[in-house]
């Protein structure tokens, strides 16, 4: 064990278990993926409007799309499974990635505001995320997405709630 | 305090009309200087005016501009706010509340020394807007406002929280540096010159070229055009002496860097003075902008100090002070003091975390993958590309040699690397130190750290280790090849010191 020379015993530090984080609403694993796959598919209208009026070989651009179109099917469902987040009584935790994985945490008495979001996509999923600022940096920290507007809007009180108590 | 009569508008000094008329004159100086330039010697006319006259009318324009400008800035208090209003045509108020005010520091830009005015600029951590900030003033209205501004932030913190810090007196808390102390740092002429020397010459080479290269590229049509022919013609010849023009190239390079390097000391560390008072640090500096920087003590969220194999060698450290700030400030929030020794950092050091060294630390070792990974992009990759190049291309005879030389120099000071790579952890601190050639220092108090992340690319999961990146308010710092058992207790032990604490962070 490190740390053992410590004043305070590493068993009682609480853990981040993996285990304990919360999967996203499977709603969002589906907009990401059709918002990705529309988004190929317009790609691939101009790849046909090329073919038709200029004459471009079409397998320039259908077989990438395809493939890429492959990947999208493949790959996200794969990261899904790897997306969650963690609320405990001190935090919160948000951890994505599959080749690249990441996970921040974040503790309430650190927080400076906290936004609530929802897409225009997000709207049709009912998929909305909420975003939690620190000191110091414009950008946010750590983005809970892949809620629903009601639980998202909660989450958001809460931390509110939670951060504003320590100020 | 109150004789200065804050409760209504108030403008700035009269002087102000010039410090903006300056300003707004350098903003359309470099907006047209493409155009004058271009125009130069041509026969520039538009409606029957030349260039010359233009240039009256439009500074003319601009003188009225500016005493408008002038005008419309007003500052005054309403309630807990500081109120700044301004704009010519569309109204500008922005709201400071006290609360909100981290710092206040004055800034001379050359216009402001030759008159005799100082700036006043109103730092927020970001909250509210970047740069709040008060062109013109005279020295001692200046000097009062900041204290009274200073007084009045610290007046309302003392009611938020009692009996917290009762023993803090506000004569304390006001940030008063008297005019006769003594700063515990000043570079004279020769540290000035030895900082100058010592500086990372490549980085200043580098950073003239860019400036350069970025002016060039702007007036790239009318400064080549005239050569356009003449390069063609002699480009061929130029690459076949590009090997005798190297060397010179190099010391040129050299030489310009060098110089840079000293202007740039020169003109920022001139007469630096770095001053620790009871409450804070002030740093006062500049050869033609004198700017004065007040760090709160509670303001600064971790230190971080360098050196270099020349600074090394007389004993001279940077060390750099981290304050809350955007991205966008944080270049000038990184405040830098240079040429301090080992007894100044240590002084230093003690000041601020007396207790650092009461607990024992616990050493994390990281991963060789460190090494490898250095080594393999840097080096090995590197070599086998150039050996490819020297085979199938260039053949020369004494290229193999050197590409092994170059290949082993790399093994050796990424190993080196390697080896300086220290993390040590006590229930305070953390402390990170790397670098060989080039080696710094980060003390982190761990209460100030506002969130962790664990990232772990699919490289790193098959050695099972993971880069732990921390974040203050100030940026972050990043520790990369941790075990990642290891770094996932840090993890938690870290958001346990966070989470733990009562103390302020910021």
């Amino acid at each position: 064990m490190i740390f053992e020379n410590l004043k305070i015993d590493i068993d009682q530090i609480p853990s981040l278990a993996q285990e304990d984080f919360e999967p996203l609403r499977e709603d969002y694993l589906y907009m990401r993926m059709s918002s990705r796959i529309l988004f190929l598919l317009v790609a691939a209208g101009v790849g046909a409007m090329f073919s038709l009026f200029a004459k471009l070989y079409f397998g320039y651009w259908l077989y990438p799309i395809l493939g890429l179109i492959l990947l999208v099917i493949i790959y996200e469902p794969l990261a899904f499974k790897i997306k969650g987040y963690l609320l405990r009584d001190h935090d919160i935790s948000y951890k994505t990635g599959l080749f690249f994985f990441r996970q921040t945490t974040v503790p309430f008495n650190r927080i400076q505001h906290c936004e609530y979001n929802q897409s225009f996509i997000g709207r049709l999923f009912d998929i909305a995320s909420v975003k939690v600022f620190t000191a110091g940096g414009n950008t946010s920290d750590l983005s809970v997405s892949g809620l629903s507007k009601e639980r998202a809007i909660k989450l958001r009180d809460h931390i509110t709630k939670l951060s504003s108590a320590h100020e | 305090m109150n004789d200065l009569e804050l409760q209504k508008p108030q403008r700035q000094s009269i002087l102000g009309v010039a410090v903006i008329f300056f300003s707004n004159l350098r903003k359309a100086f470099n907006f047209f200087l493409a155009v004058v330039f271009v125009n130069l010697g041509t026969k520039f006319r538009i409606l029957s005016l030349g260039l010359e006259e233009w240039a009256y009318i439009l500074a003319l324009f601009f003188l009225v501009i500016s005493y408008l400008q002038y005008l419309k800035f007003t500052f005054y208090i309403k309630g807990d706010n500081f109120v700044i209003e301004k704009g010519v045509l569309s109204q500008e108020k922005i709201n400071v509340p006290f609360a909100r005010i981290q710092t206040v520091n004055t800034s001379q830009n050359i216009i402001q020394r030759i008159l005799g005015v100082v700036g006043l600029k109103i730092d927020t951590a970001g909250s509210v807007q970047n740069e709040i900030q008060i062109p013109a003033l005279s020295k001692e209205h200046a000097q009062q406002l900041r204290e009274y501004l200073m007084e009045r932030k610290y007046e309302l913190k003392e009611e938020n929280k009692d009996e917290a810090s009762s023993e803090k007196t506000l004569e304390d808390a006001s940030g008063n540096f008297e005019a006769g102390s003594k700063p515990i740092l000043a570079l004279n002429i020769k540290d000035l010159l030895l900082v100058g020397f010592t500086q990372n010459h490549f980085r200043s080479g580098l950073f003239l070229f860019a400036i350069v290269n970025g002016y060039v590229w702007q007036f790239e049509d009318y400064l080549l055009k005239p050569f356009e022919s003449y390069l063609e013609a002699t480009a061929e010849s130029f690459l076949a002496q590009w090997f005798l023009l190297l060397p010179f190239a190099i010391i040129a390079f050299l030489i310009i860097s060098v110089v840079a390097s000293l202007v740039g000391t020169a003109l920022t560390h001139f007469q630096f003075k770095f001053f620790l008072g009871d409450d804070g640090m002030r740093i006062s500096s500049g050869l033609i902008a004198k700017n004065t920087f007040n760090v709160p003590f509670e303001k600064i969220q971790y230190f971080k100090w360098e050196s270099n194999p020349l600074r090394a060698l007389i004993g001279f450290y940077t060390l750099r002070i981290k304050q809350a700030g955007t991205e966008a400030i944080n270049d000038r929030k990184l405040i830098s003091i240079p040429g301090i020794k080992a007894r100044g950092l240590i002084n230093v050091l003690d000041r601020q975390y007396p207790d650092r060294k009461n607990l024992a630390y616990h050493p994390l070792q990281v991963d060789q993958l460190l090494f490898l990974q250095l080594s393999l992009w840097l080096g090995l990759l590197p070599s086998l590309i150039a050996l490819g190049i020297n085979f199938f291309i260039a053949e020369i005879i004494w290229g193999y040699p050197l590409i092994a030389c170059y290949l082993a120099l790399i093994l050796f000071f990424s190993y080196r690397y390697f080896q300086s790579y220290r993390v040590k952890v006590n229930p305070d601190f953390t402390l990170i130190k790397r670098g060989w050639v080039f080696p710094s220092t980060v003390l982190i108090p761990n209460y100030k750290l506002q969130n962790i992340s664990l990232k772990q690319s699919v490289f790193q999961k098959r050695r099972a280790v993971a880069t732990l990146q921390l974040y203050t308010a100030a940026g972050g710092e990043s520790i990369s090849h941790l075990p990642y058992n290891e770094a996932y207790e840090l993890y938690n032990y870290l958001l346990f010191c966070i989470e733990s604490s009562k103390l302020k962070w910021m």
